[in-house]
């Protein structure tokens, strides 16, 4: 072993360089978006399935979680759509407040995860559905789409509920 | 496990071992945004696969290998070049005492070895690879993993002497 090779071992703890800061809270950023892409291409092949299903039997699905009743209501898509997010927030609030007596950093994994799901319940989806889709199948995806996102937060509140 | 209980265990891991995972990632890429970049890759993956780890001891060990290969992708796109060696010089011989280097002065000579030269060294020097796994790793010949590390480190040393 030479001088140089005998240096590095002797001090390899001081070789190690510190990133900088904020790495962490990019991770979890990073983290998030991958999670979140993850969550919306599942949804895209579940869109496919949807939409082979419609088309060819009809079939209704067993929904686990109840609808709010307004958004049975709703023909318009915005006006579903508002009704699960008015619904949404509501869970919201109490997720906030189990998740109070947390560690900062548990609670902002699970506030993180709440906010991806309300943005996409926002954002996600109803552009992505095919122009051609007959208005009841699209109207059968959307809700089937808000509806399960509902349910997770809901999730979240029982495994809260747990901690 | 609760999400939270693994959100928790994850969060140890990172906390633990970041400071390493970003060295290798830092030595191989040679520049910090490029390396902070690879740790996270670095750290989703061992993330994702932490069940596939048989044995807990071996951590170290299967998380420095998933390092240096995210990070080594990251460099491949560049293209690593590795420089020719028609002209290798005898080594100079080396005196008795060990030079009064500083780390931060090989972290500097180190950084600025040409790209090939530097992961090469990085990988027999800081992370202790044979030559076998050095060649497995690049995709390269065992010989000329050899000769690039010898030249390698001989610049290295020369930098290092022209620094003190």
């Amino acid at each position: 072993m030479n001088h140089l090779e005998e240096y590095i071992k002797q001090n390899k703890n001081q070789f190690e360089e510190e990133p900088e800061n904020g790495h962490f809270e990019r991770f979890l950023e990073k983290q998030n978006r991958r999670h979140h892409t993850r969550v919306m291409v599942r949804w895209s092949i579940a869109i496919a399935a949807s939409v082979a299903l419609v088309f060819a039997v009809g079939v209704h699905r067993q929904q686990d979680v109840p609808a709010p009743p307004e958004a049975v209501l709703c023909e318009n898509a915005d006006d579903m759509k508002m009704c699960y997010i008015d619904k949404m927030n509501t869970v919201a609030d109490e997720i906030r407040q189990l998740t109070n007596h947390l560690e900062p950093w548990d609670r902002k994994i699970v506030l993180n995860d709440m906010q991806n799901i309300i943005e996409a319940t926002h954002n996600g989806l109803v552009n992505e559905l095919p122009e051609e889709l007959a208005p009841e199948a699209r109207h059968t995806i959307l809700s089937d789409y808000y509806r399960k996102n509902l349910e997770s937060m809901q999730n979240m509140v029982e495994v809260l509920k747990e901690v | 496990m609760t999400t939270i209980q693994i959100n928790r265990f994850q969060k140890a891991l990172y906390d633990s071992h970041h400071r390493r995972i970003y060295s290798i990632c830092y030595r191989i890429t040679g520049n910090q945004m490029d390396a902070e970049e690879v740790m996270h890759d670095a750290f989703l993956k061992i993330f994702a696969h932490l069940n596939d780890l048989q044995e807990e001891k071996a951590f170290i060990t299967w998380s420095r290998n998933i390092a240096v290969r995210t990070a080594i992708d990251k460099v491949r796109r560049k293209k690593i070049i590795f420089e020719p060696i028609d002209e290798l010089s005898i080594a100079e011989e080396e005196p008795d005492e060990m030079p009064e280097w500083t780390v931060e002065g090989v972290k500097k000579a180190l950084n600025e070895l040409p790209k090939g030269y530097r992961i090469i060294v990085s990988l027999r020097l800081f992370e202790e690879y044979s030559f076998e796994d050095i060649a497995r790793t690049l995709h390269i010949k065992e010989s000329t993993v050899r000769s690039q590390f010898a030249r390698g480190r001989e610049k290295l040393a020369q930098k290092l002497k022209v620094e003190s």
